[in-house]
């Protein structure tokens, strides 16, 4: 396409935005608004995901050593190496009674001094790690003597982030087909109000792709425009809502910072663009039949 | 220049807009459509810009069989062809001079040639104090002249006009054909379907009539009516 026909478009797409402002108004809010419910989702589920990940991460296999080890170091090292292991930390005899004492608050807890505690390692494992393998694996290491992990909160926990995957997912695909919907029916709105412009293109002349350039653009504008304003709501509504939760709610940690930002300025200018091309593209075929 | 050769069109109502019509119109004529309502003349018009499809029979522009055009085709035919309506069909929302650039921007003309192409047949039709008006700021005779106007700037081979002067007083409509015979006098072969008995019994051209899809009459010179 010649730089000088793109500019026509673009000059068409602005001037009918801008002369159709009340259908474009229209078409802006109804997008905006969709765009704007489809980041709340975005949002909640990534909330959502985020607290299950940071449960997980509170997670510990706890694998005690036999008595008789005397190389830790090595067994650490076999441990660190499974798959699914985050973190290694040992804890020596001492420190696994200086821990408990702190908890019961006795300083004198064994009898003639003696401590009966093994000495342990505490791994922290990825999301979503396997590990009922994982401790069977850490079990057949030798000098270990056991592995413990809290089962029945990994497998709560497990069941609660496949539901979280597939409520997200379900969520976020209604909504995207739904706002999807709503944009190429306002857009058609829009085409519908100047069908007679497309009529006389086409009879005066103007093939398919010159007649649809300058629609595609316009929706491709609104689509932006749309997901921009979506975008500063959101992130005004967002920041307003984990001030207010952090202040109050302290053990309630929100996903924040240019990371996500950067995520859902992302997703929603993306949707803008797309849908709004879309949008336009399927309003149109049925007037290019003239 | 335009050749039909036992054209029919039937809608999938069943409705017989056309049959089995054979008319050839040669380079440079002027020709009346006469008929009443529903008589095909419309359809007939639809045909020759390819905005519909014959049912059978032939129909040819310009050499070129319409029949087998390809979408790109199809807009390149109407290139060659201008088109005045019964209802004008302005764009409201664009000036007279945007009305007129229109029908040459869409099909990439080059900047330089629109302004004084646009200027040329504004000057022609009268409109060119009214350049920077909106329709709605105009007669029903000026907005017929725009519709005029951007039906020449192509510079077309040839012309049709349904019902130019449908919508128009007996004055403003004889304006509008003095001008359409200064068009046909610089060349462009033109092709009217109208109503309109005193037009075409002063202007004796040639005369076409339908009747119920038939073409009944095809007469040199000739009136509205046989009798005429």
């Amino acid at each position: 396409m010649k730089p000088r026909t793109f500019f026509y478009f673009l000059r068409e797409a602005l001037r009918g935005l801008v002369r159709n402002r009340v259908m474009t108004l229209t078409a802006l809010g109804i997008i905006t608004i969709g765009l704007f419910l489809f980041g709340l989702f975005f949002l909640l589920t990534a909330n959502l995901h985020h607290l299950t990940v940071l449960a997980w991460d509170g997670i510990e296999v706890r694998v005690f050593l036999e008595p008789t080890v005397t190389n830790p170091e090595k067994i650490g090292a076999e441990l660190a190496a499974l798959p699914g292991v985050k973190k290694v930390k040992y804890v020596s005899k001492a420190e696994g009674a200086a821990a408990l004492e702190r908890m019961l608050g006795n300083q004198n807890l064994f009898l003639n001094g003696e401590n009966p505690l093994p000495a342990a390692f505490n791994l922290s494992v990825q999301e979503a790690a396997d590990l009922p393998t994982l401790a069977r694996q850490a079990a057949a290491i030798p000098g270990v003597e056991e592995v413990v992990f809290k089962q029945e909160f990994v497998k709560f926990l497990e069941i609660a982030i496949r539901l979280i995957m597939i409520f997200g997912f379900a969520l976020l695909s209604l909504t995207a087909f739904a706002v999807l919907y709503i944009i190429v029916n306002t857009i058609q709105l829009t085409v519908y109000a100047r069908r007679q412009e497309l009529e006389i293109m086409k009879l005066v002349g103007a093939t398919d792709t010159f007649v649809r350039w300058p629609f595609l653009l316009e929706g491709i504008i609104l689509g932006l425009l749309g997901a921009g304003l979506a975008l500063l709501f959101l992130r005004e509504g967002y920041s307003f809502l984990v001030d207010r939760i952090q202040h109050y709610r302290r053990f309630l940690p929100l996903l924040s910072g240019p990371e996500l930002e950067l995520k859902l300025t992302a997703v929603l200018l993306g949707m803008g663009l797309f849908f709004g091309g879309f949008g336009s593209y399927l309003s149109l075929k049925r007037y290019l039949k003239v | 220049m335009l050749i039909a050769k036992k054209i029919s069109k039937i809608y999938h109502n069943g409705v017989v807009a056309l049959d089995q019509v054979s008319l050839t119109v040669q380079k440079g004529e002027f020709v009346f459509l006469v008929g009443p309502s529903g008589a095909g003349k419309t359809t007939f018009l639809n045909l020759v810009i390819r905005q519909e499809v014959p049912t059978s029979g032939l129909i040819s522009v310009n050499q070129q069989n319409l029949a087998y055009l390809k979408k790109k085709e199809i807009a390149f035919l109407r290139r060659n062809i201008g088109v005045i309506f019964q209802d004008y069909k302005l764009l409201p929302r664009k000036t007279v001079y945007e009305n007129v650039a229109f029908a040459l921007e869409v099909i990439e003309a080059k900047p330089r040639l629109i302004k004084p192409r646009v200027y040329e047949v504004l000057e022609l039709v009268g409109l060119l104090n009214k350049a920077n008006l909106f329709p709605s700021e105009l007669s029903g005779g000026e907005q017929q002249r725009v519709c005029l106007a951007r039906a020449l700037v192509n510079r077309p081979l040839l012309l049709l006009a349904d019902e130019p002067t449908g919508n128009l007083d007996p004055d403003t409509s004889w304006g509008i054909m003095e001008l359409l015979r200064e068009v046909n006098r610089r060349g462009t072969t033109i092709v009217m379907a109208t109503h309109n008995r005193e037009i075409v019994d002063l202007m004796r051209r040639r005369v076409i009539a339908l009747d119920r899809g038939k073409l009944v009459r095809d007469t040199p010179k000739g009136g509205y009516t046989l009798e005429t």
